[in-house]
């Protein structure tokens, strides 16, 4: 079914001032930058002990929430699933953006980001047993994969679009089991070594962003005056529920395996130690417990509202689920020589949340908040406005929103 | 020892250590270049073939590649002496600065490629040393030439140049390159600090300055890393740029375009006109649209600088009617690349319906303004015409749609019928000769030249009395001549001119029976538009005489001093160089000659003389139309001439004259300066002078 | 006088950038790339840009030469 898409007129006040603020959040973005490029890393909190912060943590999130973007767009686009069609844009749009963000936070991490350079020196500079190494060409190549993929749609060609996009499935399961090898190879820390971390990133990305895309979507849409039919999103959260549930199941397997021998006492600090409430509240409470209570419980399920609050529940607890394992994951002393030597001494470490870190990550996700408005005014992303026929079969509308 | 100098040993030190690091970088950035210019060759050749090959490809048939000497001779008198720029002298020494300046840098930095292999020394010495000096002589011609450009284009701002973002970001590119050039340069002649040889100045005088400013770091190792930051940010700048040339529509692709315009340019006399292919079988006239133009009229369009000389020099647009000859040019351009399409192909269906030209692109007012004076041609530095394409859409026009100004319906049906514009019976033609008792060739057919006086000497009053006037100095001389009369028909100049190329090949092929008939060997005219079409487009039909205007006849009496001029009061004289004589056919001395041979005349030149004569606004059929917008090209035309305050103004046109009289007459000025055709004031000063035997 | 220096180069530098840029945008919109992208394209290059540019100052500013010749 051809559909119109429109850019959002940008005319009304809220838009001006969301602008406004975003941009001056970017200038926020600018001067945390130079403070720490000035005066070094300590300022964010960081240490020899724990030298991954918010921003690693927010990069590995925001990897995850592109996930989204390729659940959508191959739905619609490669499983020609007509009722995503409407968002398909938004998604894939999305995707680039987060996963620009992604490449911000990382950037904005590296002491000297103009080095970044060698990672593009693909066999001749690079150490390619380095995941690192091997994640920046899989993540340049999503970049690019997704750009040409929507290029591709806003040119309508369809039949293109569609091989692009089962590339870029593929290419995707890379990417993101690649970000979980991070962690899952690196052997020294006990709670990142896992061979299922691969699996689990993957798994928590599609969570996280299929729970983003709906709640982007539905707050776009409303204050956009569109309309959005509600089995969309409904069947997006059962979508999200059968996610959620395989995700239970590899986080269960992989702490249970954890707490026998030889990573017991790591795994332990992490369920029990300084940081347990990351884990237990966060992770568990909001990224898999009260989410499916939420989307299964028969009173809420149905309810707009209901998919919406676990949708926002599990992009929460999944960054929770990024924040237990970096912070915890690198609090814990590692075991160079097991009983001889340990650590920093044995101890383990404490990662303070300081102003220009939170400042920093902050403002990047205003910038990436400010890219996706401005996507929406001058590129035809969102649906053209009510007024034109739904496909049949569908369930009933929403009354546009008063906003 | 360094070139023959005694130096400090810290300074060998030095650049021993940095010979080694040179071999770091110039080696690998010239090896580098290498392999991207290889890269940008082929693709080069790649976005020729799609962006511009591709495009002409369009186009018809024209055979372009005769006399290919001469053809290479006009190339590097254009190219190297920049010959047509000069005719403007700011534009023409600051585009000479920026050419040769890139040409010294190109020169400089090729020749440094080669250093490598004959093994690298630092500083530079023997060619190296020139070369290196080359580069440097030339980033400063450019400078030179580029701050001159940019003042004119964005400071004084001429009206003739638009700028777009692509002309912005040439200049400030090509600085920034230069720049950091210098810069490394400069660095590296830093470094050395108080060791540097003492003629390093005059080797590398910009960058000696530069280098007294500019910080070093505390090691050694990290002023090399520098060094390098320094290359790579000159380095990455250079090479996108001709990547950029190569693949953008940018103006800079003006260098091989426009190049190949000059070269393939036609050797065709200017004044005469493409004839119709097969016009007997032809099925379309004309370009309807873009397709039908040839390939190198194509081309022409790509040509194009927009540097706005045509546009400077046209009297259509000087007098503001809605022609732009630069316009016009652009417009088909831009129309050729969206019909013509793109490198990535969209979602566009290609077009399959044919879109008109005429009416869409270009606006009828904007077809029929146009003088057919030939002036666009003639200030192009790349010979571009605009006028042929005009020609070929009227046609179109003319023959196909008949769409045409309805003042020309009348002139096409006269002269279809009657063989004159106006109509006037055919008998009448030879009116003013009964006087004179001039014989016609029916009459006395053994005579060496056929007068052909024109229609507007059979016909018009004023015009009578220059043919007069020439046949008395005829008789005078002994020349043995005789006319046709009535079996006279009109040239056809007119015809061709407004399109209807039809009416034109028939009254052509009246006139060559008619030659043919009487045996026609020489003919001498009067008018100018006669004389361009019987001597370069009569050929084209079969026609074969020589064919001599009045002015060139009268000089060669004069020359050979069989015609003495002895009368004459004190009079200033200002010529008025007719289109056809002058710009069609390059005949500017011969009147100037005659006039200064008048006793009492003072010759003066009006500003716009020669090839760059303001066209009276008669030609190109605009004789016969009203003139409904804007300013009257002869009253800017009359208004310059009396600029000089003449008594007499002077012309060999016909056109050029009634459009004085009128002009002179709507500025009130018509009793005080008179017009006067070269022959009339030759007879006049011939009086008194006893009649040959 | 290094103050001065840095500004310069940061100038140099930006006049890089921009030509660079501008001449990524002229040609994306030449081969092809409808008008309709346009605006978004000069956010995105500006946007890029800009950051390009304060990682220029800071960078700048800390790895300046510090020493006259």
């Amino acid at each position: 079914m051809e559909r119109n898409y429109s850019t959002i007129e940008g005319t009304s006040r809220g838009y001006t001032v969301l602008v406004a603020l975003l941009g001056g959040m970017v200038g926020v973005f600018i001067v945390s930058f130079l403070v720490a490029y000035l005066k070094g890393q300590q300022v964010w909190g960081v240490s020899n002990i724990i030298p991954w912060g918010q921003l690693i943590t927010f990069y590995i999130f925001f990897i995850g929430l592109s996930a989204g973007a390729i659940i959508i767009s191959s739905l619609s686009y490669v499983f020609k699933r007509e009722i995503y069609e409407p968002i398909g844009r938004m998604a894939v749009f999305m995707g680039i953006l987060l996963m620009v963000g992604a490449m911000s936070f990382v950037m904005v991490d590296l002491g000297r980001p103009e080095k970044a350079w060698r990672l593009f020196m693909y066999f001749y500079l690079n150490n390619m047993t380095s995941l690192f190494a091997i994640n920046s060409i899989f993540y340049t190549g999503y970049i690019t994969l997704m750009m040409i993929y929507l290029w591709l749609i806003f040119e309508g060609k369809k039949r293109l679009a569609a091989i692009v996009g089962t590339v870029d499935v593929l290419w995707a399961i890379a990417v993101h089991m690649g970000t979980g090898a991070i962690f899952g190879l690196i052997g020294n820390r006990e709670i990142f070594f896992s061979p299922i971390k691969p699996f689990e990133f993957l798994t928590a990305a599609l969570t996280s962003g299929t729970s983003l895309i709906i709640l982007t979507a539905v707050v776009t849409f409303k204050l956009t005056r569109r309309v959005i039919q509600d089995e969309l999103i409904f069947s997006l959260g059962r979508l999200l529920t059968g996610i959620i549930l395989v995700l239970l199941v590899m986080v269960f397997f992989d702490k249970l395996t954890h707490l026998y021998f030889p990573n017991r006492e790591a795994t332990v600090y992490l369920l029990t130690g300084d940081y347990w409430w990351i884990f237990w509240i966060f992770q568990i409470g909001m990224g898999i417990v009260l989410p499916l209570i939420l989307l299964i419980h028969p009173k809420t399920k149905k309810t707009l509202r209901g998919v919406v609050c676990a949708a926002a529940s599990v992009v929460i607890g999944v960054f929770g689920e990024r924040a237990a394992l970096v912070i915890p994951g690198t609090a814990h002393p590692q075991p160079f020589f097991p009983g001889k030597i340990e650590g920093p001494w044995g101890e383990p470490g404490i990662f303070p949340i300081t102003p220009w870190e939170t400042l920093l990550s902050l403002s990047i996700v205003s910038f990436v908040a400010l890219l996706f408005v401005l996507g929406l005014r001058y590129l035809e992303i969102l649906p053209a406005r009510t007024g034109e026929p739904l496909p049949a079969g569908t369930g009933p509308t929403t009354q546009p929103g008063s906003s | 020892m360094v070139r023959g100098i005694d130096v400090d040993p810290t300074y060998l030190h030095f650049w021993a250590k940095q010979n080694a690091y040179l071999l770091n970088v110039i080696y690998p950035v010239s090896i580098g270049f290498c392999l991207i210019l290889i890269g940008l060759a082929g693709l080069f050749v790649y976005t020729f073939r799609q962006q511009h090959y591709r495009l002409w490809r369009l186009g018809k048939e024209e055979d372009c590649s005769d006399r290919i000497p001469e053809r290479l001779k006009t190339l590097l008198n254009v190219v190297f002496g920049h010959a047509r720029f000069w005719r403007e002298g700011y534009p023409g020494t600051m585009h000479f600065l920026i050419f040769w300046g890139t040409l010294f840098v190109f020169l400089g930095k090729g020749i440094r490629l080669f250093s490598p292999l004959t093994g690298l020394t630092a500083p530079p010495q023997g060619v190296y040393l020139f070369a290196s000096s080359i580069s440097e002589v030339g980033g400063g011609l450019i400078l030179l030439g580029g701050v001159m450009a940019v003042v004119r284009r964005f400071v004084v701002k001429p009206p003739r140049l638009d700028s777009k973002p692509d002309d912005h970001l040439k200049y400030l590119w090509v600085f920034v390159i230069l720049l950091t050039g210098y810069l490394v340069k400069g660095y590296r002649l830093a470094l050395v600090g108080g060791s540097l040889p003492t003629d390093s100045f005059s080797w590398a005088p910009i960058s000696s300055i530069l280098s007294r400013f500019i910080l070093i770091l505390p090691s050694e190792a990290l002023n090399e890393l520098l060094v390098w930051h320094r290359v790579l940010i000159h380095a990455i700048p250079a090479v996108v740029f001709f990547g950029y040339i190569v693949v953008s529509r940018s103006s800079l692709e003006h260098i091989y375009l426009s190049a190949l315009n000059v070269f393939y340019r036609s050797l065709k006399p200017k004044g005469a006109v493409r004839p119709i292919p097969n016009f007997e079988e032809a099925e379309t006239y004309g370009v309807t649209e873009i397709k039908d133009f040839t390939w190198k009229q194509l081309l022409d369009l790509e040509a194009c600088t927009r540097c706005g000389r045509c546009q400077d020099n046209c009297p259509a647009h000087l007098s503001e009617k809605p022609l732009n000859p630069k316009k016009v040019i652009q417009d088909l351009r831009a129309h050729l690349l969206t019909k013509g399409g793109t490198i990535i192909p969209t979602n566009h269906p290609p077009e399959s319906e044919p879109s008109p030209l005429v009416g869409e692109v270009i606006s009828e007012d904007t077809l029929w303004a146009c003088t057919a004076c030939l002036n666009c041609y003639e200030q192009c530095p790349v010979f571009i015409s605009g006028f042929d394409k005009i020609i070929d859409m009227r046609r179109s026009s003319v023959l196909m749609e008949s769409r045409f100004p309805n003042e020309l319906k009348e002139v096409f049906r006269a002269l279809e019928r009657k063989s004159n514009p106006w109509g006037v019976e055919k008998g009448q033609r030879d009116d003013w000769a009964q006087a004179l008792e001039v014989k016609t060739l029916a009459e006395n057919p053994e005579v060496d030249w056929l007068y052909f006086p024109g229609c507007f000497k059979g016909f018009d009053d004023r015009n009578k009395k220059v043919a007069m006037a020439l046949v008395k100095i005829l008789q005078r001389m002994g020349i043995s001549f005789g006319i046709l009369g009535p079996e006279e028909g009109c040239c056809g100049d007119p015809a061709r001119r407004m399109g209807n190329e039809y009416l034109y090949s028939m009254l052509v092929g009246k006139n060559l029976e008619t030659f043919e008939r009487y045996k026609v060997k020489k003919i001498l005219t009067t008018c100018p538009h006669c004389y361009n079409t019987l001597k370069n487009e009569y050929s084209q039909f079969g026609g074969n005489f020589e064919v001599v205007h009045q002015t060139e006849f009268l000089k060669t009496l004069l020359d050979q001093k069989k015609m003495t001029l002895h009368n004459g009061s004190s009079l200033t004289v200002t010529y008025h160089d007719s289109c056809y004589l002058g710009r069609y056919n390059q005949i500017y001395e011969p009147q100037r000659h005659i006039l200064k041979a008048i006793p009492g005349v003072t010759l003066k030149e009006m500003e716009r003389s020669h090839e760059r004569s303001f066209c009276c606004g008669g030609g190109g059929g605009r004789m016969w139309m009203e003139e409904h917008q804007g300013k009257r090209i002869n009253e800017m035309r009359v208004d310059q001439a009396l600029a000089l305050e003449p008594n007499v103004i002077a012309t060999a046109c016909p056109y050029c004259l009634t459009m004085f009289e009128d002009g002179l007459k709507a500025r009130g000025k018509d009793d005080s300066v008179k017009v006067y055709d070269i022959a009339e004031l030759v007879e006049k000063s011939m009086d008194d002078q006893p009649k040959n035997p | 006088m290094r103050a001065i220096a840095i500004v310069i180069e940061v100038l140099i530098l930006m006049g890089v950038i921009y030509c660079l840029f501008l001449a990524a945008r002229l040609t994306i919109l030449d081969v092809g790339f409808h008008s309709k992208y346009d605006r978004f394209l000069r956010w995105a290059l500006g946007i890029v840009g800009a950051m390009v540019s304060a990682f220029l100052i800071a960078h700048l500013t800390l790895f300046y030469p510090k020493l006259l010749p």
